[in-house]
């Protein structure tokens, strides 16, 4: 409880920071289409884009006209004359005066500022971009953006998600998937009015039943990928597309690398081209395609966990090693290697790391496509050594603080050989500290390593958020704040149970106290 | 808790906290006016509208070179007088010092697999970036292979025979051709994989491999039919028919068919290159009918424009007045075919419907959301990681394909010796080598073996003054790049760079030779100097021509460059430059190899002019009131740093203290490149001086360099002088 409440006040810091105190034009930076717009257009432009990212509601005159022809309160024809207000407000018609007014008291008595921006001209044309425009707009409260962005966190699929008309609404479920032919046994649950065809389905994939009804939203990416979601950036799988045989809805088989599995549903996209048209046989068409890597997290997570799993299998022994032999040979050149990497600034070393690997013949560039894994090994050592490095410290550290206390002089004194001294009472309590911190370890391989990857070229998640803040791409640095604050927590949690199995003298029940 | 995450955890921490964290981010406060009585010059300047004021200072500073460049290309009978016009123009620009052309490409050692001469070396478009027919070996050329290769380029140029020789040479010295081809070109994301929506040369890279053009250099510069199987012109020069290849299939990424490719693809191409607009539109604004028009709005049907589809596989363009040079860009991306079917399926729109940024729109925004119709797919994008290729199964010519896969890893030159390493270890075919990396290859035996000059090419490099600088931080975020400029300072900078002797000073203050050094080492800094906008010898005059300079009349027998005639001008003005040598190039005489700018005392001298003339609108130029400037540089890119320090020392030493250069890094090649390179206006160029950019040829005409210094929005370089 206590730590989930502490990922809601991260969270919630990390908003209030971005949101209210940065400029929120700083968006725009890193918008290839946002550069080309001119006068008018930019400044609707920018209001459309703080809509779509949360910042304020904004309200077109135009769709205010639009909403009042579809309620029926307006015809067509008086929608046509309405709709065209001039190029200042004093060439208005006076019909248009009256929609304008009605408009403008509309939202104002909402709370609404209503702007108007009269048409730029260069010599008696408009300008590029120069259009009239009038609009409304109201900001969205901090607190209301909040509870909104922790409630779409979970996003669950149902059949009144589309608002289109898509016939029958419902879930059917098949023993038999059809995009195996509809031979095959495969179950799979389709639905009809979701958003994703496939709610829940097999394949050969581990971990072989995969769903889609829950979907993950951490914050949408502005400027990093535009519009996708920053987890669905951190999972999707990377890579040249990989195609086997698929079965299409409409019966039609060929190599494709389309994963139908994926399809979600796109407004009359069927009707819009042939490719569809032969494809499918309903407006599902929205599909990913299989691809042959793996994903940002993916690669990020393979390279940390085996540095890791090398580090601890080196770095203790040679930690405990270090504090048996204190003062020795074996201490020293542990201590000038642990002052080497705490002194050499991380991306100094890596270089020389990879300049040695280079040397050495090993691929200092990574190549998604080969089934080489020779290119893992520079990454891996690059991260393993530090780590290494660092654990050797702190065991070092810890044991030799443990051989001054009074129980190791009474084991001595009782006669104990200092080998069983280290290894059965030393070892034990000195470790507890590094158990504790096992899972922080493994679950931080999720987050990535950003110098690594980047000398290295790994498409890894490293660089998502130094690559967001540098773009000022606000929605992908709340969603990987909320992310790793979730994994900080976790990995706490689970180092407090680690340690408590490690050492009986800890118990979580309050009984047993 | 210590031990975990230490670097990614630090990084970040240090990433957020230190570096980024707007609330630490302080500007660096402004000195106030007051007091100070500004200058009458500038007052007026500032209390002008911005097209008025870019028009003003336009005409004051090129207004020479626009009227004799009109002349010259209202001439379209006589092409050798045509030329020796625009050379006389192209004088009147250098004259005015607005810019200073320094270097072009290549110039320096290289090493590659690719066997010279088999990718297109004509000096216009973009058919040197098509790779489907070049013949790369396994192993790095020798460079005693590579000299005998180029003589015989040079014997069998025009034979059409040149590639299967090359290739019998290859295998005959013991090479193993190979059908991939890996490149460092990917050095930073395209903003776009839609080719019509983009004039930026590195956009163009990957897409120009996807699609074909009517026509295509090939090898030995021939234009050889692609898209269109012939051609023909009207007896009056203005109708353009070609007759298109039947057959021919557009694809998506994953090679499935989407549609035939339609003379209407070329139209809707057409189309959507003007909407998007990109600039590539102005390329051809006065040449096809009413496109110029479009563009402006003044024709809102596009089928009022010269562009039409006869029927399926006739496509018909007019032009508005005979245009010699019009065949030689049809290969270049603005004639780039569009599936209409794909574009609209993808939610593309037309006209004033047109609209990149609404939801649906999706064309261009991956590899995935193009139709493909040329000589390989794009089956993986990984940013700032791979773009990777392969065949296209569906392609026309697919059998007269040498190169079946290509690789483009992710080449950032953050790590100065990293593109040598790959090139060794075969993960690139080749680069060019920079300083530090010859060092390295000579003590790795191979700089003797296998390192050659690389031939330079028609882009060219200049700097750029800024003659009425408005922006002061970078035009996308306005806390990066921030100028250290008083307001005083800012006001004489505009002043002083408003004055045609002073730039001229500057640029005479330049060791441009000096600053090569620091980038391709000392043997080689003359090798890419180049010194007249279009390159000297872009262009010969086929007959005699007489010409009236100042006063003279000269004639200038067939056979002289283009560059002879702009330096006749030039000697006439009694300007000290020398953009032609007939010593040039061992002997046989050009523009490029040497510079023809560089000389302390010019720049002494053409100071003392600008301070004198500075000095009767009332402002005072000496070491005490020394003039700052600021030009931008990348600090992640080694030798850039270097340049921009060398600039600094050669032009305040000859200037004697009255002008200071300030240096201002920025922190990525990004930041670097929105302070000039990706500035959509002359308002937004953020800096006094820069040199970042350069422009290539689109075709073969002078017209190419020169129409890119037009006013009123039509020349695309105009906005690198801060105005328009």
């Amino acid at each position: 409880m206590n730590g989930i409440l502490s990922v809601v006040a991260v969270v919630m810091l990390i908003m209030i920071m971005i949101y209210s105190m940065l400029n929120r034009d700083q968006i725009f930076a890193s918008d290839p289409t946002f550069t080309k717009q001119q006068n008018n257009q930019k400044t609707t432009y920018k209001y459309q884009k703080w809509e779509d990212y949360g910042y304020l509601d904004y309200v077109p005159y135009a769709d205010y006209i639009n909403s009042l022809a579809t309620s029926g309160e307006i015809d067509e024809e008086t929608r046509a004359v309405a709709v065209a207000i001039g190029k200042t407000a004093d060439k208005d018609s006076d019909e248009v005066k009256q929609y304008v007014e009605r408009f403008t008291n509309l939202y104002q008595s909402k709370g609404y500022t209503v702007e108007r921006l009269n048409a730029v001209t260069s010599g008696r044309k408009t300008a590029n971009g120069g259009q009239q425009q009038l609009f409304a707009h109201k900001d969205i409260p901090l607190a209301a953006r909040m509870f909104k962005y922790f409630m779409g966190i979970i996003e669950i699929d149902n059949i009144h998600k589309i608002e289109n008309d898509v016939g029958n609404r419902g879930i059917s479920f098949t023993l038999y998937d059809p995009i195996y032919g509809g031979k095959k046994f495969s179950p799979a649950i389709i639905g009809n009015g979701t958003r994703h065809k496939y709610l829940l389905y097999c394949d050969s994939k581990f971990p072989f039943i995969h769903q889609n009804i829950l979907t993950i939203h951490l914050g949408t990416s502005y400027s990093v990928k535009m519009g996708v979601d920053v987890f669905t950036t951190m999972t999707t799988t990377q890579g040249s597309y990989v195609s086997s045989t698929v079965t299409y809805p409409t019966g039609l088989v060929e190599m494709s690398a389309d994963d139908l599995h994926s399809a979600v549903y796109m407004a009359d996209s069927l009707s819009s081209s042939a490719i569809y048209a032969d494809r499918y046989t309903d407006d599902y068409t929205m599909v990913e395609t299989v691809k042959g890597g793996m994903s940002k997290m993916g690669y990020s997570f393979l390279i940390g966990i085996i540095a890791t799993v090398l580090a601890y299998t080196f770095g203790v022994p040679l930690g405990i090693t270090m504090a048996r032999r204190k003062e020795g040979l074996a201490d020293k050149i542990g201590t000038i290697y642990i002052i080497f990497i705490i002194a050499v600034p991380s991306l100094a070393y890596i270089f020389l790391f990879k300049a040695i690997g280079g040397k050495l013949g090993l691929p200092t560039t990574f190549d998604m496509d080969t089934s080489n894994k020779i290119m893992y090994v520079l990454p891996i050592v690059s991260l393993a050594l530090p780590q290494v490095a660092t654990l050797m410290k702190w065991l070092r550290r810890y044991m030799i603080d443990q051989m001054n206390s009074d129980y190791v002089k009474f084991a001595r004194a009782g006669g104990l050989s200092e080998g069983e001294i280290f290894s059965k009472h030393i070892l034990k309590n000195a470790a507890i500290p590094v158990i504790h911190g096992i899972p922080a370890s493994i679950l931080g391989c999720l987050v990535g390593a950003i110098i690594t990857e980047r000398v290295y070229v790994v498409p890894g998640a490293g660089n998502l958020l130094t690559e967001a803040i540098n773009k000022y791409d606000n929605g992908v640095i709340v969603g990987v704040s909320l992310f790793y604050a979730i994994l900080s927590v976790i990995s706490i949690i689970l180092g407090d149970i680690l340690m408590g199995i490690a050492d009986p003298r800890i118990s979580f029940s309050s009984k047993d106290r | 808790m210590l031990y975990f995450w230490q670097e990614q955890w630090f990084s970040a921490f240090y990433q957020v906290v230190v570096l980024q964290h707007p609330l630490l981010l302080r500007k660096l406060p402004q000195q106030k006016m007051g007091g100070v009585e500004r200058n009458e010059e500038i007052l007026k300047l500032e209390a002008m509208e911005y097209d008025e004021r870019s028009a003003y200072l336009y005409d004051k500073n090129l207004g020479e070179f626009y009227e004799y460049y009109q002349k010259a290309k209202e001439e379209v009978d006589n092409v050798s007088l045509r030329y020796a016009m625009m050379a006389v123009a192209e004088a009147k620009l250098l004259e005015s010092g607005v810019q200073s052309p320094q270097t072009t490409q290549g110039g320096s050692y290289a090493m590659t697999r690719v066997v010279p001469g088999s990718g297109t070396s004509v000096l216009w478009g973009d058919d040197e970036y098509r790779f489907h027919n070049l013949l790369v070996a396994t192993e790095l050329i020798k460079k005693a292979d590579r000299d005998e290769l180029k003589k015989m380029w040079n014997e069998l140029k025009g034979t059409g025979t040149y590639a299967e020789k090359a290739k019998q040479y290859m295998t005959d010295k013991g090479y193993t051709l190979k059908d991939s081809y890996n490149t460092n070109l990917f050095g930073e994301d395209p903003t776009t994989w839609d080719i019509l929506s983009t004039s930026r040369t590195v956009d163009s890279y990957a897409p120009v491999n996807t699609y074909d053009g009517l026509l295509e250099y090939d090898c030995e510069n021939v234009q050889q039919p692609a898209l269109a199987e012939s051609y023909e012109v009207s007896d009056d020069g203005l109708t353009y028919t070609f007759h298109l290849r039947k057959g021919v299939t557009w694809v998506d990424s994953q090679g499935r068919k989407v549609a035939d490719v339609k003379a209407d693809d070329f139209v809707a191409g057409f189309q959507h290159m003007i909407d998007t607009q990109s600039g590539l539109g102005d390329l051809l604004a006065g040449i096809v009918v009413n496109t110029a028009e479009y563009i402006a709005g003044d024709v809102t049907d596009f089928t009022q424009v010269g562009v039409k589809a006869v029927d399926d596989y006739t496509l018909e363009y007019k032009l508005v007045k005979p245009t010699p040079y019009f065949i030689t860009m049809v290969g270049y991306n603005p004639f780039a075919p569009l599936s209409r079917e794909y574009y609209t399926s993808q939610g593309g729109k037309f006209g004033a419907e047109f609209d990149s940024s609404a939801a649906d729109y999706n064309y261009g925004k991956t590899p995935n959301n193009i139709a493909y119709c040329g000589p390989f797919l794009i089956t993986n994008f990984t940013s700032k990681n791979v773009i990777q290729f392969k065949a296209n199964e569906s392609y026309w010519n697919k059998d007269n394909v040498t190169i079946k896969s290509m690789t483009w890893p992710y080449e950032d030159q953050s790590d100065p010796t990293k593109l040598y390493n790959d090139v060794k270890n075969g993960v690139v075919d080749g680069t060019g080598l920079n300083a530090s990396e010859v060092e390295t290859a000579k003590k790795d035996g191979l700089f003797d073996d296998y390192c050659y000059t690389s031939s330079t090419t028609g882009t060219t490099f200049s700097v750029f003054y800024n003659l009425y600088r408005t922006a002061y931080a970078n035009f996308n975020d306005e806390t990066k790049m921030v100028s250290v400029l008083t307001d005083e300072e800012k006001d004489l900078a505009n002043l002083a760079l408003g004055n045609a002797n002073f730039r001229l000073a500057l640029t005479f203050a330049k060791d441009t030779a000096a600053l090569q050094a620091q980038r391709v080492g000392e043997e080689l800094k003359n090798k890419r100097l180049r010194n007249s906008y279009t390159p000297a010898k872009f262009v010969s005059l086929a007959e005699d021509v007489t010409l009236d300079i100042n006063g003279t009349s000269t004639t200038f027998p067939a056979g002289t460059w283009y560059g002879e005639i702009i330096q006749a001008q030039l000697d006439a003005d009694g300007i000290p430059i020398k953009v032609y040598d007939k010593n040039a190039d061992d002997g046989a005489g050009g523009g490029d190899g040497y510079d023809g700018w560089y000389n302390p005392d010019n720049a002494a001298k053409f100071m003392d002019k600008a301070v004198e003339e500075l000095a009767a609108m009332g402002v005072t130029i000496d070491a005490e009131h020394p003039v700052r400037l600021e030009i931008p540089y990348s600090t992640i890119i080694e030798w850039n740093v270097k340049q921009a320090n060398a600039y600094k020392q050669s032009v305040e030493a000859a200037l004697g203290g009255r002008v200071i250069i300030e240096i201002v890094g920025a922190e990525d090649n990004e930041i670097w490149y929105y302070t000039g390179y990706y500035t959509e206006s002359g308002s937004q160029a953020n800096y006094n001086i820069t040199d970042q950019s350069g422009w290539g040829p689109d075709y073969g005409d002078p017209a190419t360099f020169l129409d890119t210094f037009l006013p009123d929005y039509s020349g695309y370089v105009t906005k690198s002088l801060g105005i328009y």
